[in-house]
This record gives C-alpha cells, sequence and structure tokens, in this order.
C-alpha cells in the first residue's frame, strides 16, 4: 500500500513538460501546513514536498499560491537518490490565490 | 584446334570470346563469336544461368577449353567506345590487390547505364536561358523554387540541368510556364560549358603558391605525388587553379580532381568554372541521374572533357589523355570504399598516376600519416626494409586572405565550469557577443538526433536497439527511436518497459537539443541546424550555406558536415561540444581522426577579415591532442602519433588487412575465423621461404559493434611490414575462404588496408 492524501500549497511550479513520448508533465513544489494529532497531542505540522503530475491531468491551470488536495504515491526520486517524490494521481484545486486576481 | 566446328563462323573473326560478368566468380568466361566485329573492352549481351548479362570482353581468341556442345554464343556488341587498356590495367591492379572479383571490379566502375543490356543513350541535356528581363515583382511569392531558377539565371546566362537540380528537385514543373510562353528558352549541349561572368577575380599567388605551382610543373611529365600540406584558408584551390591552367594548355590534356563528399563539388565546381571557363568541365558523383552520369563519363572517356570533379567513384573514369590527378582533403576517410570492393581511392589514385607516369597532387591541412609518412620518409627511417617513393612536400603556411589571422584556440575545462544543457557560461557568453555584434557562430557536435541516451531514472533501463549491440538515439521531433548503425526505428516508449515509469529522460546531447537550448536562450536569434537529418533533400545544404552566406542565420548547428570547405567570412565563433568520447576511444585512427576534423572545424573561424576563436569544451584541457592544436601544430603531433604507429606496428608502419565475417549465430563465425587462423599460420609455416617478412595472424575478436543488424560480427586482423607478404599470404586466405564449406552460412569479406573494424 503506497497511498498520501494531503493538501497543500503550490510554492513552486515548473513550465509544462512533455516525456519523450508526449505525455503532459508537470513538476510542482507542495508547501503543507497543518495541525495533526500525535501522542494524543496537538502539534503543527510543516513540510515541503517535490510532486510530478503526469498525464492530462498536468494541463490543470495552477499557479503557485494555489491550494490544492492530491492523492497519490510515494516514489524515489531516481535509482541514485533516497529523496522521496509524491506522483499525483488524484488533485482538486481548492482554492486560487486571490491576490494575483485582482492585479 | 583440331575438333573446331567450321560451319560455326566466317574465317576472319576470331571464333572465341572471353569475357568477365558481374558474378561473384574470380574467372573468366568463353563465348562463341557468331562472326560479330570484337575487339577487346567492348560491351556484349551474353547468355549467363538463364539470363542475359552485359560483359566486357577481355580476350578474342581461337582456344577454348570448353567443349563445343556448352559453347554459347554473344548475343549483341554494343558500339560504344571500349575500355581502354589503360583503365583496365588499373581495374585489374584493384581487383588482384583488393581480391575482389575482376568481373564485378570492372562492372562496378561503369555507370549504371552502362552495366544494362539496353542500349546505353544518354537522355538530352539542355540548358536553360531567359530571354526577357524578369522582375522580382512579377513573381508569384508562393513560387520560391520558381524564384530560384530565375535569380540563378539571372547571375549566369545559361544554366546547365545539373546547376538547376542543385537549386530544387522540382524545377522543371516550376518553369514549365514560361518555357511554354517563350521567357525561358533551352537548347541542347553537350558536356555543358556555362558562360560565366568574367568579372572572377584572380588572387596573386603569395610566394609559397608560387613556389608549389612551380616545383610540380617542372616535373610534370613522370609520376611523382605530391603532398600540399597548406593551413585551412591557405589557397589550396588556387594552387589546382593555376596548375590546371598550365597542364591544360597542352592540347586535348585532362585533369582528374577528386574531394570527398559531393557537398563539396559544387563550391569547387563554380570556382572552376568561374575561373577555368575556356575548359569543359564534367562532375561524377552519386547525386547526378544516371543519365548525367553516362553522359559525363562518356565525356571523360572520349576526352571532350577537360576538367573533371568527382567523389571517389571518379578514379576510375578511363580518361585517355590524363595528366594530372588532385586529390582534395585527401586525408578524409570518405574516399574509403566501406562496401563491394572496399579500395581507398587516394591509393588506387596513386597506383593510376604510377601507370600513367603523371604527377598527383594530394592536399590537405591535415594530411593522412599515410601520406605524412610518405612525405617525410627521410626525414624519419623507421622503415628499412620497406622501399616507398617518397612524396614531394609543399608547404603553405600563411592564409591567402592577409588580413586573416589563425583562429585563437582556448580549451574550456567542463570539470571546473560545467556545461548546463551542453553550453558552458563561457561558451554562451562568447556567443552572446557574437549577437551583439552581428557575427556568426558555428556549434560543432557530432552527433545527430536529440538525444543519444533514453534512460529511465528509475530503475536505470536503457534503450536499445534491437537489432545491434548499440543504444538507439532520441530523435524528438520525428518522434522515433532511431539506430544510427542499422537504421531501425522504435516509437518513443510511453513508459520505462522495464519499470513503468512514464517519466523518461533524453541523456546527452545532439544536434536537436542543442538547436532547442539556443532557441530557448536566443529567441531573437536566427538558429540553423545542419546534419544528416536537416539536408537529406537535394538543395537543403545548399540553401542553409547560401543564408549564411547572405547573413540569415546568426547561430549555426552542425555535424562534421560543416567541417569541410566551406568558406564563411563573417563566422567569427566556433564552439566545439563533446568530442571527449573520441580522446580515448579503441580506435587507433581516433586520434588522428579527432585532430583533423578538429582543425577543419577551427579552420571555419575567421577566414576573411575578423579574427576568430574557437572554444573547445572538454573535461581532458590537458590532453596532448588539445595542446597541439591550441598551437594549429599539426606537425608536432603528427610525428607523435606517427612514432605511436610505428612501435605498435600499425599503418602507415605495416599494412593491415582485416577479415570481417558476421552470421546470425556467432557460433558460426568463430568457427570460420578459428579455421581462418589456422589455415594462415598453417600456409605462413608451409611457405616461409616465399615470404620477404612473416605476418602476424591474430586471433579472432569480436567487434565494438558486436551485433549490426542481427548479424553477430567477429574479424581476424593480418598484419605486416612486408606489403608482397601479406598479399602472398591474402591471395591464400581468399583461396580457402572461397572454398570453406561454412561459406553459404556465414558472409566474409576482405578489407585490404582497413579503415576500421
Amino acid at each position: 500500500m503506497n497511498t498520501l492524501v494531503i493538501a497543500a500549497t503550490v510554492q513552486a511550479i515548473e513550465p509544462l513538460g512533455y516525456t519523450p513520448a508526449g505525455l503532459p508533465l508537470l513538476r510542482l513544489q507542495l508547501q503543507h501546513d497543518s495541525e495533526q494529532l500525535e501522542a494524543g497531542l496537538n502539534r503543527k505540522v510543516q513540510c515541503v514536498l517535490p510532486a510530478v503530475l503526469i498525464g492530462e491531468k498536468a494541463r490543470l491551470t495552477l499557479q503557485t499560491g494555489d491550494q490544492i488536495k492530491a492523492k497519490g504515491f510515494l516514489s524515489r526520486r531516481s535509482a541514485k537518490s533516497t529523496q522521496v517524490v509524491m506522483h499525483i494521481q488524484e488533485i482538486q484545486l481548492i482554492q486560487q490565490l486571490q491576490i494575483l486576481k485582482e492585479f | 584446334m583440331s575438333n573446331a566446328n567450321p560451319a560455326q563462323s566466317p574465317v576472319s573473326a576470331p571464333r572465341i570470346v572471353r569475357v568477365v560478368l558481374d558474378v561473384p566468380l574470380d574467372q573468366w568466361f568463353d563465348y562463341l563469336n557468331p562472326g560479330l566485329p570484337v575487339l577487346p573492352g567492348n560491351r556484349v549481351v551474353v547468355p549467363f544461368a538463364g539470363r542475359q548479362l552485359v560483359a566486357i570482353v577481355m580476350a578474342v581468341t581461337e582456344d577454348t577449353e570448353v567443349p563445343a556442345s556448352k559453347l554459347k554464343a554473344i548475343l549483341q556488341v554494343f558500339d560504344d567506345v571500349p575500355l581502354d587498356a589503360a583503365t583496365l590495367k588499373l581495374l585489374r591492379f584493384c581487383a588482384d590487390y583488393y581480391h575482389y572479383p575482376f568481373g564485378q571490379t570492372v562492372l562496378s566502375a561503369l555507370p549504371l547505364r552502362l552495366r544494362q543490356t539496353k542500349p546505353a543513350t544518354a537522355r538530352k541535356q539542355w540548358a536553360y536561358r531567359l530571354t526577357t528581363a524578369v522582375h522580382d515583382d512579377a513573381l508569384d511569392k508562393r513560387q520560391r523554387v520558381l524564384a530560384r531558377v530565375i535569380a540563378a539565371l539571372k547571375m549566369q546566362s545559361e544554366c546547365s540541368e545539373a546547376q538547376l537540380n542543385t537549386l530544387s528537385g522540382s524545377w522543371r514543373k516550376a518553369i514549365a510556364p514560361l518555357l511554354a510562353n517563350g521567357v525561358i528558352i533551352r537548347r541542347e549541349v553537350v558536356a555543358v560549358r556555362p558562360s560565366m561572368p568574367a568579372s572572377a577575380e584572380i588572387p596573386a599567388l603569395n610566394a609559397e603558391q608560387a613556389q608549389a605551382v612551380t616545383a610540380i610543373l617542372a616535373q610534370r611529365q613522370q609520376f611523382q605525388p605530391w603532398l600540399l600540406f597548406g593551413v585551412t584558408g591557405s589557397g589550396k584551390t588556387e594552387v589546382y587553379i593555376r596548375l590546371l591552367e598550365a597542364i591544360l594548355a597542352e592540347p586535348q590534356a585532362q585533369v582528374l580532381v577528386m574531394v570527398p563528399e559531393i557537398n563539396l563539388t559544387p563550391q569547387l565546381e563554380s570556382r572552376f568554372r568561374s575561373r577555368l571557363s575556356q575548359f569543359t568541365l564534367v562532375t561524377l558523383h552519386s547525386h547526378l541521374s544516371e543519365s548525367e552520369r553516362l553522359q559525363h563519363w562518356q565525356a571523360a572517356q572520349s576526352g571532350a572533357a577537360q576538367i573533371v570533379i568527382g567523389t571517389r567513384l571518379s578514379i576510375f573514369t578511363p580518361m585517355p589523355h590524363l595528366r594530372l590527378m588532385i586529390l582534395d582533403e585527401e586525408h578524409d576517410s570518405s574516399y574509403k570504399q566501406q562496401d563491394g570492393m572496399r579500395y581507398h581511392a587516394r591509393d588506387v589514385a596513386l597506383v593510376r598516376a604510377k601507370q600513367l607516369q603523371i604527377p598527383i597532387v594530394l592536399g590537405s591541412a591535415t594530411p593522412s600519416l599515410e601520406s605524412w609518412y610518405n612525405a617525410t620518409l627521410d626525414a624519419a627511417p623507421a622503415n628499412a626494409t620497406a622501399k616507398k617513393a617518397a612524396y614531394g612536400l609543399l608547404r603553405l603556411t600563411r592564409r591567402a586572405v592577409a588580413e586573416a589571422q589563425l583562429p585563437q584556440i582556448t580549451c574550456i575545462d567542463t570539470v571546473q565550469m560545467p556545461a548546463e544543457g551542453g553550453l558552458t557560461p563561457w561558451l554562451k557568453q562568447a556567443i552572446e557577443h557574437r549577437l551583439q555584434r552581428g557575427e556568426q557562430s558555428l556549434l560543432f557536435i557530432n552527433r545527430r538526433g536529440y538525444a543519444p541516451v533514453l534512460h529511465c531514472s528509475a530503475c536505470q533501463w536503457v534503450a536499445d536497439c534491437h537489432r545491434c549491440s548499440a543504444k538507439i538515439v532520441l530523435h524528438l521531433r520525428q518522434r522515433v527511436l532511431r539506430c544510427h548503425h542499422c537504421g531501425e526505428e522504435q516509437k518513443i516508449p510511453v513508459q520505462c518497459p522495464s519499470c513503468g515509469n512514464p517519466d523518461l529522460r533524453p541523456v546527452g546531447q545532439a544536434t536537436q537539443r542543442i538547436e532547442e537550448t539556443l532557441q530557448q536562450l536566443y529567441p531573437q536569434a536566427r538558429v540553423a541546424r545542419v546534419d544528416r537529418d536537416t539536408i537529406q533533400a537535394k538543395d537543403a545544404l545548399t540553401e542553409v550555406l547560401s543564408a549564411v552566406h547572405a547573413g540569415e542565420i546568426d547561430i549555426l548547428v552542425g555535424t562534421q558536415m560543416l567541417a569541410k570547405g566551406h568558406d564563411f567570412p563573417n563566422l567569427t565563433l566556433v564552439g566545439v561540444l563533446d568530442t571527449d568520447g573520441a580522446l580515448y576511444s579503441p580506435d587507433y585512427r581516433a586520434s588522428e581522426r579527432l585532430f583533423a576534423q578538429l582543425m577543419q572545424v577551427a579552420g571555419r573561424a575567421g577566414r576573411g577579415e575578423k579574427a576568430g576563436e574557437v572554444l573547445i569544451q572538454t573535461a581532458f584541457p590537458q590532453h596532448p591532442l588539445f595542446a597541439a592544436l591550441r598551437t594549429q601544430d599539426y606537425e608536432t603531433y603528427a610525428n607523435t602519433l606517427l612514432q605511436e604507429r610505428i612501435v605498435l606496428q600499425f599503418p602507415p608502419a605495416a599494412y593491415v588487412a582485416v577479415f570481417k565475417a558476421e552470421a546470425q549465430e556467432y557460433a558460426l563465425v568463430e568457427q570460420f575465423l578459428k579455421a581462418l587462423v589456422e589455415a594462415a599460420r598453417h600456409f605462413i609455416m608451409q611457405e616461409v621461404a616465399q615470404f620477404t617478412q612473416l605476418p602476424t595472424v591474430y586471433d579472432a575478436v569480436r567487434p565494438g559493434l558486436a551485433r549490426l543488424n542481427r548479424m553477430e560480427r567477429g574479424y581476424v586482423m593480418l598484419q605486416c611490414q612486408h606489403r608482397g607478404s601479406l598479399q602472398l599470404l591474402l591471395r591464400a586466405a581468399v583461396a580457402w575462404a572461397r572454398h570453406h564449406p561454412l561459406q553459404s552460412k556465414i558472409r566474409w569479406v576482405l578489407d585490404v588496408d582497413a579503415y576500421d573494424v
């Protein structure tokens, strides 16, 4: 089993790219902030998570600052790396960054 | 004679015609002459194994060992000019030396039309010209081909079909309406000799050029090879032109000028045409139509053409009054034929010059080590047993345009300054300076496609060719993976076939990717890419080159195709990306080739009045090759390499022949080659007394590319300091191989003086 569901803010986003075979591919950096229960105690949680979106969903117009909810799995960045990357299977835009709209 | 059949032929004509055929059997065939007028060298049609084949008559005689009942008659004699004895002598030598069936040697030297059983007639050739002035405005902008044809016709009063062919493949269609209404008219011509504007400037020779011309002409009546060693841009072509003028002053005299690549012919052709317009000039190369090729060949054979410019295949063209041969860029590996009879056109040319007792000029900025060895033999007597005719060495050390300086060459250490997207910050800055100054840059990367490797970063899988032991190259624009060895194409996998990851990565740099990077970095710059993929169309290269000349290109990205011969006055920067692979290649010729290539590429910079700069990105800036390159010191580096070759007993210090064999299964190849090695060693032991020097027979090994196009490959190398001794062994080995029982299950070839394995 390998499922991660997370709410996060898009912290950084690369321009839409394509795999060599032509699938749309989007690399993002997600920033997560929440409160969680641990040992029966409330605590704050923060993390930054690299993520990738492959397939038609990658065409979604995302901007830095957007809040999203994502479901996916974790995999190492490469065979040579221990770093973990979230591969997003489902994504939901919760709130677009308002400041940008006002401009 | 006793059992001669009196009913068969008239008394006067010899009864038996002895011919060679285009079949892989090294023998002559006897046919009966039903009384036709036949001479040696004639083309005839004979029945052979149920087919009709073109044959060349070697002899007419009265005797044959073939029983009269089996003797068939020749069917037809063509009345074209017979092959002359000198050409046949040259072909005989080649068949012997390269151990190739004589019949195939002879027939493959002929234009295709002469190998067919139909009478060979060349289609009529036409020359075209304008009758009235045509305004550019009158032309439809979309008719680009027509516009180009008209521009060409305006520039020179008359254009040949060959010249128009270089503009576009569809020129005939484009001009049809104008031909119909008489704006363009044509006249029939033989061996086209267009009149050119006489405005061509005649440059004065500098002292070295003048000395070279004088030296060669002083010995014009005898066999004498000359190595014209001239730095890039030193005006070798001008020396050739002066030689041609002098030699062709003799009535009827002919000159053969050879170039390594077809792409170089139009340039040389137009320079020769403008300066030597009083002589008939024809070209011979594989881009001609069969009809054109036949006509040009016949023009050479009849003596009508005084100048023949051609690629390696032109070496066998009969030229009855040949007085001089010139091989430009003599070091180029394109002179080596890599299939059929694997001859080296330079070596064949030397033999031809010797047979005809005429001078031969080998020109290069980076001579082959073979020629360098022969030209400097006196200085380094390394091989006392081999007696060779030393070449005359002529140096051109200065660039012909007085202001032109040799370019400044610098290495960029990619360990200290890593490249990003193939380009180091230093190189990028240099490109930006050129863009600001309106000058041109050339980026040289000897790999076409997008990236040499498609890699899965999740599991380390790499895309391979299914038919070869090689990686398959990503061509992103065409959306395929393409093998550069066998041509296999695969669809780009949507996901890694091994682990399923869709995020596959192109790794490494090739021309398409560099082009893309440049377009992203400098969106305002005009970038053009030149490699085998972009110039497949006949006129594509000419188009790009004229765009460069017209200043319509800022950055040129390309493979070795760009390295040769081209002259770009406004090009001041050459960037060399990623040549390190060749520095440590197992191929002993790799460094010689790389050095020549980099010298040639570097020579593209600063040929005009502006100084040139060459930046080489490498992880090994301390390599002696770069040290020699920086000082443009070919001589020292060549001598170093030569010492290496002498120590290792590689060419030119020794002669090398390679038996190459391939089959579906390596076991068969191995069995055959092992038996060959044994037989060869046995032969040497047995015939020890016949050898001046004993050849070395190496064990069978597999080449770097062990599998090519589903065939498992292996080879055996034979090496000897004495050419005759090696030939003795090769004759025995070939005879052995031709009768080996595995002969039908494996394919083998002998590559004498092999270039690579």
